[in-house]
């Protein structure tokens, strides 16, 4: 029996910035926002509401479809690197808002790029030792409470979003498979943030109080390990790259998923872009990728590799089996 | 070959080019927005197995295409 991706839904806000007049304003030409950041347009949660106010919204999209898993949950595990408080969990407040059994087990996991993927992982392990049948794995992150609007290496990129993917046991598509794991905090101070919080956040995000982000740093560990996490990945797998029908990456820019696609030597068709309406969604980009092409039931048949790296510096791969196994 | 020389072939391998330079370029005119130019650091920190610092350009003791390739030959690896 195989831990599968029985459903994804995705949750960003209406409200949000257009990227081309902030772009204007910090002396950007539009060629390079459309060309290069990729991104047009970044939902950006109102400052009434907090990451688990998203996490409920997908949450919510993905029961109304499957209204006979809520009472089956036997895990929650929320991503966020933006908890509404630092304390308690944000899993806690979401199992209960969502009316998820008293019996599931609930924690945040704090990954940021890599997250989704991580959170695979750790769910699939979680429910397959302790024989549970279905699971709940979301992302969400508000990066905008956090952003120097001014930072011209940050503002343009990051934006608001949540994703809720339903885990189950089963014989069926998309099978989740083994994993690549990878941490490295020597480039910690690379993509950091010092303080705040999402409920009651620091007023105005400027210096420790702002993320700061190294973006030459970032991009040359991308592009070093984001190769070689994919490779481990394949080998673990017992596939070869030509096995692969879509590579989906953290869409942390047009930029850097287009210069991984040329190091990688891999058609753009197989390494899809969706980033102009959703901006950077850090742990959600995968989930909301993948909504974008039309959810889970337009991988079916194919195989895929996820593949998440940023903070941290953190990454992780899987692949997704499409083909039934039974 | 000239460091210079090879400096330029990554230019071209990158389709970083389009202004034709020469080894008596200026970086900062060949036509590269700020992704384009980490993105050409970096290959040349691949080819020659050499780091070059962020402040390369901001000390002003790096200008030209040939001001890079004596960088680079002064602190790649000897082979």
């Amino acid at each position: 029996m195989t831990t599968h991706i029985a459903d994804i839904a995705t949750y960003q806000p209406e409200t949000a910035e257009d990227n081309l007049a902030l772009a204007r304003r910090l002396g950007f030409e539009e060629g390079f926002v459309r060309d290069k950041i990729g991104i047009l347009r970044r939902p950006v949660l109102p400052l009434n509401q907090a990451v688990s106010d998203m996490a409920v919204a997908a949450a919510e999209a993905l029961f109304a479809r499957h209204p006979d898993r809520r009472s089956e949950v036997g895990a929650l595990v929320l991503v966020t690197q933006n908890p509404d408080y630092r304390l308690p969990a944000v899993a806690n407040l979401v199992q209960h808002r969502l009316g998820l059994p008293t019996s599931c087990a609930a924690f945040d996991l704090n990954q940021g790029c890599s997250g989704y993927v991580y959170g695979l992982g750790v769910l699939k392990a979680l429910m397959e030792q302790s024989g549970m049948t279905v699971g709940l794995l979301i992302t969400a992150d508000n990066y905008s409470r956090v952003v120097n609007p001014d930072d011209r290496n940050t503002a343009l990129l990051f934006a608001d979003g949540a994703s809720a993917t339903l885990l189950e046991r089963g014989e069926k598509p998309l099978a989740i498979g083994r994993f690549t794991y990878g941490s490295d905090g020597a480039g910690a101070e690379h993509l950091i943030l010092r303080g705040g919080g999402s409920r009651h956040p620091d007023e105005v995000p400027r210096g420790p109080h702002a993320l700061h982000m190294n973006g030459r740093a970032i991009f040359e560990f991308s592009q070093r390990m984001v190769p070689l996490c994919i490779a481990d990945c394949l080998a673990r797998n017992g596939l070869s790259a030509s096995d692969v029908d879509l590579f989906l990456l953290h869409q942390a820019s047009a930029f850097m998923v287009q210069t991984l696609r040329q190091r990688l030597s891999l058609p753009d068709e197989k390494v899809p872009i969706r980033l102009e309406e959703t901006g950077n969604t850090v742990s959600s980009s995968i989930p909301i990728l993948i909504d974008r092409l039309g959810g889970v039931a337009a991988l079916a048949g194919k195989t895929c590799v996820l593949c998440g790296f940023g903070v941290g510096l953190s990454w992780a791969a899987t692949v997704l089996s499409g083909a039934r196994t039974t | 070959m000239k460091t210079s020389q090879l400096l330029l072939d990554i230019l071209a391998e990158k389709s970083l080019d389009a202004v034709a330079p020469t080894e008596a370029t200026a970086i900062e005119d060949l036509g590269l927005d700020s992704l384009d130019l980490i993105n050409f650091f970096f290959a040349v920190e691949e080819a020659m197995k050499v780091k070059i610092p962020d402040s390369i350009l901001a000390d002003g003791e790096i200008v030209t295409i040939a001001d890079l390739a004596r960088f680079v030959d002064a602190n790649r690896p000897r082979e």
